[in-house]
């Protein structure tokens, strides 16, 4: 990333890092004027700011900007001035959430359960929150970790985590499908 | 192995039906498996269409409600999906694996195996397919909107509102004549005293919904896109069965009826598939077009936008290699 790059002008002194690391702290629930207490502007700057870097990132065909926004948004717990904003509800499960950034099959599972419970027409989400202790945001900041990770990893590697999440992805539908009655179509056998 | 016999023993023949018959039972059986799906598809395609209006009539701002019921009604489709790939994976394909390892290649036997194993898959495809097709008609008749009204509903609410919008510091009215799609600050003609601005929840979504009432706009271009792409599949599939038809020394000559016939095919084929980008763009350009229409003041961003998406789509634009 070029530091000279006009892409990444801070917009009312806004940079992408502040945006990045706002908006994961949105996601994990901390109020907007909290926010735009921390960074120093009032809410119409904030809201100008954060309409330009969402046009930024539609205006670059090459994906620069949103792929560095990525990267901010699994550092937001850095950051100087956001970092340590917690939602009013609190910090969540500690420990569920350090070992969801340090244990990738856990990490892999709990993919694969929320997409389950999305597909049994649940929210996963809350599903995760409620189970685990563990917010969206803090789900995703750990998410876009993992990703950055992706590219030292090998090609069966990516493969054995690909499937290990499949597999918990049915082992929780199975679940799933049993405390909500069956699937349409369990008694259709060949 | 009997691979230098001319013609079948008797063995071989009795060998050859006993297979056959066994074949013949488990494709039934996957044609009356395939069919008691379908049945499901029918009763959850049903109620999907049935309840959905209810679901969206009450939900909130972002659509969780339906995005969740919705999500549930594909993970159904996902769970018999799954059973057809598994009824591949456990009863068909070992029972190719076991006969195809034990046969001669080039039998009637080996054949006749291979040739079933083809038709089943082919049958297991088509269903698939065949459901992907009905969730998307489905999903598409169920979240058709008409984006017209609701567009002009939206700008008119908003204008109406923005008449009673007063200073904080001396009440004369703001005179709000302009879209704000977030918090601004707006200044009072009268006093000069710096409000803050609340658009609300209709202005925040106004860009949003010029987005769909933009693509439904042109949706006609799509549909083009999406005719040119079929067509060229079609021809491209006529010209595959008709090499397949024709000898190896027809295909070397480069001559003959039916190979004037596969380079007819071809340049019908090609027509099609330069058409193909070219409507994508036609697409996309009055996309933009109609979005300059209707948020004029957005017309910079949204050309810089258009430039960004056409670079893309360019990039992944690709014609197929044909050796003729």
């Amino acid at each position: 990333m070029s530091q000279n790059n006009p892409l990444f002008e801070p917009i009312h002194g806004i940079s992408l890092f502040d945006y990045s690391a706002a908006n994961a702290k949105l996601a994990n629930g901390v109020a907007v004027d909290t926010i735009c207490a921390a960074l120093g502007v009032e809410i119409p700057v904030w809201e100008d700011a954060s309409q330009g870097w969402t046009q930024r990132m539609q205006e670059d065909s090459d994906f620069i900007v949103i792929t560095q926004m990525g990267t901010y948004f699994a550092q937001a717990g850095e950051h100087p001035k956001l970092g340590g904003l917690q939602a009013a509800g609190g910090a969540g499960n500690a420990a569920n959430l350090q070992r969801l950034a340090s244990d990738r099959y856990f990490y892999e599972e709990l993919c694969g359960a929320r997409t389950a419970a999305y597909e049994a027409g649940m929210d996963g989400a809350q599903w995760i929150q409620t189970n685990y202790g563990i917010s969206l945001g803090d789900f995703q900041e750990v998410a876009m970790q993992w990703m950055q990770l992706q590219s030292s990893l090998s090609d069966e590697e990516i493969l054995e985590y690909t499937n290990y999440m499949d597999a918990k992805r049915q082992e929780y539908a199975r679940k799933f499908a049993d405390e909500n009655g069956g699937n349409i179509a369990d008694d259709v056998d060949f | 192995m009997g691979l230098f016999n001319r013609g079948q023993s008797q063995d071989d023949k009795l060998q050859t039906e006993t297979i056959k018959s066994e074949l013949a039972a488990l494709e039934s059986r996957l044609d009356n498996f395939l069919a008691k799906l379908n049945d499901r598809v029918d009763l959850l395609i049903a109620g999907f269409i049935a309840e959905a209006p209810a679901i969206m009539a009450t939900d909130d701002r972002f659509g969780q409600a339906y995005y969740r019921f919705s999500s549930g009604i594909k993970g159904q489709a996902t769970n018999m999906r799954e059973k057809v790939r598994e009824v591949l994976e456990t009863q068909i394909e070992p029972a190719y694996s076991r006969y195809s390892d034990m046969l001669s290649a080039g039998t009637d036997a080996y054949r006749l195996v291979h040739d079933w194993r083809h038709r089943c898959a082919e049958k297991a495809n088509d269903w698939e397919d065949q459901l992907q097709n009905r969730m998307d008609a489905a999903t598409e008749q169920v979240e058709r909107k008409d984006y017209e009204p609701i567009f002009r509903d939206m700008v008119e609410q908003y204008m109406q509102q923005c008449k009673y919008v007063h200073c904080t510091q001396c009440g004369d009215n703001l005179q709000i004549a302009q879209v704000y799609y977030h918090s601004a600050y707006v200044n009072c003609p009268s006093c000069n005293t710096q409000n803050i601005f609340e658009p609300g929840v209709i202005a925040r979504d106004l860009e949003q919904n010029a987005r769909k009432l933009a693509e439904q706009r042109s949706k006609h271009f799509m549909d083009a896109h999406e005719q040119k792409r079929a067509e060229e599949e079609d021809l491209y599939q006529q010209m595959h069965t008709l090499q397949l038809k024709m000898s190896f020394q027809e295909l070397q000559a480069k001559s003959g009826p039916l190979y004037t016939q596969l380079l007819a095919l071809n340049k019908q084929r090609v027509a099609a598939e330069d058409e193909i980008p070219v409507q994508l763009d036609k697409y996309y350009r009055n996309i933009f077009d109609e979005l300059n229409g209707l948020l004029p003041d957005l017309k910079e961003h949204h050309e810089k936008f258009f430039i960004s998406l056409q670079n893309n789509y360019q990039r992944h634009d690709s014609k197929r290699s044909i050796n003729l």
